[in-house]
C-alpha cells in the first residue's frame, strides 16, 4: 500500500530516526587531510620535480613531435591537475544526478538546492580546468588566469554554499510543496551568474596578480574562500542542528577538506603544480567526495526508513482487528486487509478491483452509473463524515449492520478513500435485547406495582366489611356472649385491624419511591421542621438534628419519608420513657450520607439483615404496634434513588442507621 | 326548615356498606326514610318510577358510591345533572377511593361534600350524624 505512506522528506525532520552524526566518516576524513602535512613535514614532495619551465614556452599549436620532448614532469603535474580536476567535475555532477534522483522520490526541496550547487560549482571548475587545459584563452596572462579562476570557482563554491544553507534553513517549513518551478527559478539565476562571471572573466584584459611566492601570503586572493569557509561552519552547525541528517553532516564535514586545502593554497603554493598546489588540489576532489557519500548515505537511510515504515504500517494493516479498505476516486477497492477479509468473507484478490458497492450496497445507489474518465462520480463525501452506520454485504449475501468511517487523501492528484469498518451485528444484537430487556423490566414492574396497589385496595373492601360485621356482632350479642367468646370477637377484630395495617403498609410499600420529586428543593432546616412537625413526638422525647444539616439543600421528597420512617421507628421501639435521637449529615463526594441514631435498645448484629426485609418485626407482633415494613420501605426507597443504607448497632447500645442519598436525583 | 322529612337515596352496591348506614341512622335516631339502590341504574329507575319501581317523591337527596357495576356514581351523576328534573338534587359522595381523580370528578359534578368511608366506628357516626344535621337545617331547592 505505497500511497498509504507518507512521502518521506531527504532533509526531513518528519522521519522518526534522524541519524546520528557519522564520527567514524568524520574522522577519516579529518585523518584525509591532514595526512599530507605530516607527511609533507617528512619531506614527501608531491610534486613531480622537474625545472621550472613557465607554460609560456609552449605556445597553442605546438607540433605534435615536439611534445615528445616535453618533461615528463610538466606533462605528468598538468595531466595530474587534469585528472584532479575533472574527478571533481564528475563527482560534482554526479552528486547532482544523485541529489534530483531523490528529490523525484521525496520531493524535498531542500535537495536540489544543494544538487545545483555542485552543478554551479561543477561547471565553475570545469571551466578552470578548460583554462588551465588552454582550451579557453583570454588576452590576459595564462597563469594569472588559471589561478583566477580558480579562486573565482571556489569563492563561489563557498558562497553558492552559503546561500544553499540559508535557504535551507529560512524555507524548512517549505520543503515538501511542489517546487518545480523554484528549482527552476533557482537554476536560472545560477546560470546566469555562472555565465556573467565567465564572461567577465575570458573578456577583462587585465587580470590582478595572484601569486606572490616570496610573500607569506602567496595568493592573497584564496583567502577569500578561506574566510567564507571559516565563516560558513557556525551557518552549517546551525544547518545540521535544524536538519540532523547525513546530507548536512556532509557538508559540515566538507569544511574541514576545504578550509585545509584554501589554507595550503594561501599560505604554500608559490608555484603552479608545485606540491601544496596538487595537494589542494587532492583535498578538493576529497570536499566533492564527501558530500556526495553523504547524499549517498542519506538515500540508504532513508530507503531503509521506508522499507521499515512500510514493513510497520504493513504490519498493522494485516494484523488490525478493525478492515481497512481504500478505495480509488471511482469506487474501485485498492486494498482490502486480512480483517476485512474475516469480516466480508472475501480474500483479497477476490475483491480488489471491485466496485464498493459489492460490499457495502447502499453507497451510491442514487449515482449515475456513469463512467467519465478523469472525473470523480464516486462522491464519498457523504460518507467522509465521521462514524457511520451502513448495511454490508457478505460473500454468502448475507446482509449485517457495520460501522464504517472514511476519509479522503490526496496524493499526487488523485483521490483515494481510506475506510475503517467494523461489524456491529454483535453490539447490535446485543443492543437490542438490552432495550428489550428494559422493556419487559419496566413492563414487569408497572405490572408488580398495579398488582401490590389493587391487592392492598381491593383487599380491603371485605376486610371493613369483616370489621364492621364483627362489631355490630359484638354490639347486638354483647350482653349474650360469654367472657370467651367476647373475647374471641375481641381477637377477631384486632386481626382484622392488623390486616388492615399490613395492607396500607403494603399499598405505601408498592408506592415507595414514585414520589420523587427533585425540583422541590428545601434547606436541611426547614426539612428538619417538617419531620419534626408530622410526627407525634411524645414527651420526654428529643430529635436533636445536627448543625451540617442547615447547610445543605436537598429535594424533599421522598427523603422526608426516608427520614420520617426512621426516626418514628425509633421513637416506637424505644425502650425508656426517654431519649434521645440525633439526626446528621456528612458530605461524601456525590452523596450525603445522612445517619439516625437513637439510645435505645438497640439491634442485635444477628439481625442486622433481616430488620431490612418485609414484615419482619424484632418482637412480638402484639407487643409492638408495627407491620415491619418501616425499614424495608426505607431501604427500597433508598435503593430507589441510588443510595444505600446499612446499620450499626449492638445489642443495649442504641442504634445508629447510615444511608447514602444523592445530591442531585 | 322543610315540611316534609327527606328522602334519603342510597346508592351502594356493597349490602355490609348499606346496613352500616343503615345502623348508623338507627344509632343516630334518624327517622328519614332510607331508600337503597343497588347502582346507578336502579337508582335512576327508582327515581323515575321505572321498570316496576315506585317513583321517589321529593324532597330527597342522594348518598352516593363511586365503585358500582353497570354505572358507577361518577356515571350516575353525570346523567342526574343532565336530567332537567334531577338537577338540583344534592348528593353527597359516600365512597372508599382516595383517588383525586374520582374527587375531582365529582366536584365537577357540584356534589355537596366527598366523605370516605374508611373511617369506622365513631367517625362514621359522627359523619351521619352531620348529615342529619344538614338535611334538617338546609333548604332544599326540590320545594
Amino acid at each position: 500500500m505505497t500511497s498509504g505512506s507518507k512521502a518521506f522528506g531527504l532533509l526531513g525532520a518528519s522521519m522518526a530516526n534522524a541519524p546520528s552524526f557519522p564520527y567514524a566518516f568524520f574522522y577519516a576524513i579529518i585523518f584525509a587531510c591532514f595526512t599530507p602535512f605530516l607527511l609533507m613535514g617528512m619531506g614527501i614532495e608531491f610534486t613531480i620535480k622537474s625545472p621550472v619551465i613557465g607554460l609560456d614556452d609552449f605556445p597553442i599549436g605546438t607540433d605534435a613531435a615536439q611534445s615528445n620532448i616535453l618533461p615528463r614532469s610538466v606533462l605528468t603535474n598538468h595531466t595530474l591537475h587534469v585528472l584532479l580536476e575533472w574527478s571533481s567535475v564528475i563527482i560534482a555532477f554526479m552528486a547532482m544526478i544523485l541529489a534530483f534522483s531523490h528529490y523525484a522520490i521525496n520531493r524535498d526541496l531542500t535537495v536540489p538546492v544543494i544538487g545545483l550547487m555542485f552543478f554551479s560549482c561543477g561547471l565553475m571548475d570545469g571551466f578552470h580546468t578548460l583554462v588551465s587545459m588552454r582550451l579557453l584563452t583570454s588576452s590576459a596572462d595564462v597563469s594569472d588566469l588559471i589561478t583566477f579562476t580558480w579562486t573565482l570557482a571556489r569563492t563561489f563554491y563557498v558562497i553558492v554554499l552559503i546561500i544553499g544553507a540559508m535557504l535551507c534553513l529560512r524555507f524548512k517549513k517549505l520543503r515538501h510543496i511542489s517546487g518545480r518551478r523554484l528549482v527552476g527559478l533557482y537554476v536560472i539565476v545560477l546560470s546566469l551568474v555562472a555565465y556573467a562571471l565567465l564572461s567577465y572573466i575570458l573578456k577583462t584584459p587585465e587580470l590582478p596578480q595572484t601569486q606572490f611566492p616570496d610573500a607569506f601570503i602567496v595568493r592573497p586572493y584564496d583567502l577569500i574562500p578561506l574566510i567564507l569557509f571559516v565563516v560558513a561552519a557556525p551557518l552549517l552547525a546551525l544547518l545540521y542542528r535544524a536538519i540532523p541528517n547525513y546530507v548536512t553532516a556532509s557538508l559540515l564535514i566538507t569544511l574541514i577538506p576545504n578550509i585545509v586545502l584554501e589554507t595550503h593554497m594561501v599560505f604554500g603554493s608559490s608555484a603552479l603544480f608545485d606540491g601544496h598546489f596538487n595537494v589542494a588540489h587532492g583535498l578538493k576532489v576529497i570536499s566533492y567526495f564527501v558530500p556526495f557519500i553523504g547524499l549517498t548515505l542519506e538515500s540508504i537511510h532513508s530507503s531503509r526508513e521506508r522499507v521499515i515504515a512500510e514493513a510497520k504500517l504493513e504490519n498493522v494493516i494485516t494484523s488490525a482487528t478493525y478492515g481497512l479498505v481504500s478505495l480509488s476516486s471511482n469506487g474501485q477497492i485498492i486494498d482490502f486487509n486480512s480483517a476485512a477479509g474475516r469480516i466480508f468473507g472475501y480474500s483479497a484478490d477476490e475483491v480488489v478491483g471491485l466496485n464498493v458497492r459489492t460490499i457495502i450496497p447502499e453507497l451510491y445507489q442514487d449515482a449515475p452509473e456513469v463512467h467519465l474518465k478523469g472525473r470523480d462520480y464516486f462522491t464519498l463525501d457523504k460518507i467522509t463524515q465521521n462514524l457511520r452506520e451502513a448495511e454490508g454485504q457478505r460473500k454468502d449475501g448475507e446482509r449485517f449492520p457495520l460501522e464504517a468511517a472514511f476519509s479522503v487523501m490526496e496524493l499526487q492528484g488523485r483521490k483515494t478513500y481510506s475506510g475503517i469498518i467494523r461489524d456491529i451485528s454483535r453490539q447490535k444484537s446485543n443492543q437490542e435485547r438490552f432495550d428489550r430487556l428494559i422493556t419487559d423490566l419496566k413492563l414487569s414492574n408497572d405490572d408488580l406495582e398495579k398488582f401490590a396497589y389493587i391487592a392492598s385496595h381491593d383487599l380491603k373492601s371485605p376486610l371493613r366489611a369483616i370489621d364492621n360485621l364483627s362489631l355490630w356482632l359484638a354490639e347486638d350479642l354483647g350482653d349474650r356472649l360469654d367472657d370467651k367468646s367476647r373475647g374471641h370477637l375481641e381477637q377477631l377484630r384486632s386481626r382484622v385491624k392488623r390486616m388492615e395495617r399490613l395492607l396500607n403498609s403494603l399499598l405505601e410499600f408498592s408506592r415507595a419511591g414514585q414520589n420523587i420529586d427533585a425540583k422541590n428543593v428545601v434547606n436541611g432546616r426547614e426539612l428538619a421542621e417538617e419531620i419534626v412537625g408530622l410526627l407525634n413526638v411524645p414527651d420526654g422525647f428529643d430529635i436533636v438534628f445536627s448543625p451540617a444539616l442547615e447547610e445543605i439543600e436537598i429535594p424533599k421528597m421522598p427523603l422526608e419519608q426516608v427520614f420520617h420512617n426512621l426516626i418514628s421507628n425509633a421513637l416506637k421501639h424505644h425502650d425508656q420513657e426517654s431519649g434521645v435521637i440525633r439526626v446528621d449529615v456528612r458530605d461524601s463526594g456525590e452523596f450525603y450520607e445522612f445517619s439516625v441514631s437513637d439510645d435505645g435498645p438497640g439491634i442485635d448484629a444477628l439481625y442486622h439483615k433481616r430488620i431490612f426485609e418485609m414484615f419482619q418485626t424484632l418482637r412480638r407482633r402484639d407487643e409492638v404496634e408495627g407491620s415491619g415494613m418501616g425499614l424495608a420501605l426505607v431501604k427500597k426507597i433508598v435503593q430507589r434513588v441510588g443510595g444505600r443504607i446499612r446499620i450499626e448497632s449492638t445489642e443495649g447500645n442504641g442504634a445508629t442507621f447510615i444511608f447514602t442519598w444523592p445530591k442531585k436525583l | 326548615m322543610s315540611a316534609q322529612p327527606v328522602n334519603i337515596l342510597l346508592i351502594e352496591d356493597d349490602d355490609v356498606d348499606a346496613e352500616g348506614v343503615e345502623r348508623a341512622f338507627r344509632k343516630n335516631k334518624i327517622a328519614n326514610p332510607l331508600f337503597h339502590a343497588r347502582d346507578g341504574i336502579e337508582a335512576l329507575e327508582m327515581l323515575r318510577g321505572e321498570n316496576g319501581h315506585e317513583k321517589l317523591i321529593p324532597p330527597y337527596l342522594f348518598l352516593v358510591d363511586i365503585n358500582m357495576p353497570r354505572m358507577n356514581g361518577i356515571e350516575f351523576l353525570r346523567e342526574v345533572r343532565a336530567d332537567k328534573d334531577l338537577r338540583r338534587t344534592v348528593a353527597f359522595v359516600l365512597t372508599t377511593s382516595k383517588r383525586q381523580e374520582d374527587k375531582m370528578s365529582a366536584y365537577d359534578f357540584n356534589i355537596a361534600g366527598y366523605l370516605l368511608k374508611s373511617k369506622a366506628g365513631n367517625d362514621f357516626m359522627k359523619m351521619i350524624g352531620m348529615l342529619d344535621q344538614y338535611w334538617k337545617i338546609v333548604e332544599f331547592p326540590n320545594e
